[in-house]
């Protein structure tokens, strides 16, 4: 179910989750999952970057996309991605630790190919932030979205795995080779007007 | 079987499932509940058995049937959603089932991905809860 978009800093009152049986075997009333839902709430407030006073290139936006599930911030540069991606070599809690060669990889092509996309002077310059996570064999996930687009790049966990750019637009979507101009080209292609 | 098709005859003695009948997924990683899709990239040990899913079970109950030792969410989605995907819902245990056909992103990235963006499009995260066991 699509989420509706809320006002920057909305944190509202908790609204009562949809109801659904989830089987027939519970009393009608004592399900668990009849409870009411803070989830816009906790997506507010746990998961939208705020604003770094000592990092006047980053410039933040924030908002709650319509499509299902999804918080969609921006960011002016490579920074706040580059920083997730140490963040995940570091170790961080509830993320597999990448490999090195994934590491590697993903911060130079993220720091390549913004660096291309800023030099390109038809492309807007600001991009969606990006979800930075890891599979569960060292290999590296990114993605961002624009409203229906999509853009997601994997990079494998060694030379053996496969690293690969997608993308979907509605009934579009493709792989692409994860490489630089093919990063910098779907993000250009993700902020097009 | 044919895709699309629910398993009614599994190995072990569980109901039927039913188009209207939800299943759970356990969230591994809290970045899962800003953008849902990563919930349905099948990880490494599910490329031969399928997606782990649960169902008639709460969400607390679902965690422990995962095996997670940390978990942050459930997202729900119904088996007619799924089936509606040509994929196929195979129940194994009184309360978990495999969603199976998804591709491996390893072999077919195009499809897995797609599959992975329509399956969190169907599915509702219900449960915001951190569990450790």
């Amino acid at each position: 179910m699509a989420s509706q978009p809320l006002p920057l800093g909305y944190c509202g009152e908790p609204e009562p989750a949809k109801i659904r049986r989830l089987s027939r075997s519970y009393p009608r009333g004592q399900h668990p999952m009849e409870q009411p839902s803070t989830a816009k709430t906790s997506v507010m407030t746990k998961w939208i970057p705020l604003p770094s006073l000592f990092d006047p290139q980053s410039i933040f936006e924030a908002m709650i996309s319509p499509e299902a599930n999804v918080v969609t911030s921006y960011a002016r540069n490579s920074s706040a991605v580059v920083a997730e991606i140490d963040g995940l070599i570091a170790g961080r809690e509830d993320e597999s630790k990448p490999s090195e060669y994934a590491y590697g990889k993903a911060r130079s092509l993220v720091e390549a190919a913004y660096g291309h996309i800023k030099l390109r002077e038809s492309v807007p310059e600001i991009v969606p932030e990006a979800l930075v996570t890891t599979d569960d064999v060292g290999g590296i996930r990114l993605a961002w979205r624009v409203g229906p687009k999509q853009v997601r790049a994997n990079v494998g966990a060694d030379a053996n795995l496969r690293s690969y750019i997608y993308f979907e637009s509605g009934t579009q979507h493709s792989v692409e080779q994860l490489d630089v101009p093919h990063l910098a080209g779907r993000l250009a292609w993700l902020t097009e007007r | 079987m044919a895709d699309g098709e629910v398993d009614n005859n599994p190995a072990v003695d569980v109901r039927q499932l039913t188009a209207v009948d939800l299943l759970l997924r356990v969230l591994a990683k809290p970045k899962w509940l800003v953008d849902l899709h990563e919930a349905f990239i099948l990880r490494s040990n599910e490329t031969t058995t399928g997606l782990s899913v649960c169902f008639d079970c709460t969400p607390a109950e679902a965690v422990t049937i995962s095996g997670l030792n940390r978990s942050h969410g459930v997202a729900t989605l119904t088996v007619g959603s799924v089936t509606a995907l040509e994929l196929t819902v195979v129940p194994d245990e009184l309360h978990h089932a495999n969603i199976q056909g998804l591709p491996d992103k390893e072999l077919d990235p195009d499809r897995a991905e797609w599959f992975a963006s329509r399956l969190a499009q169907a599915a509702q995260i219900v449960d915001r809860t951190r569990r450790e066991q």
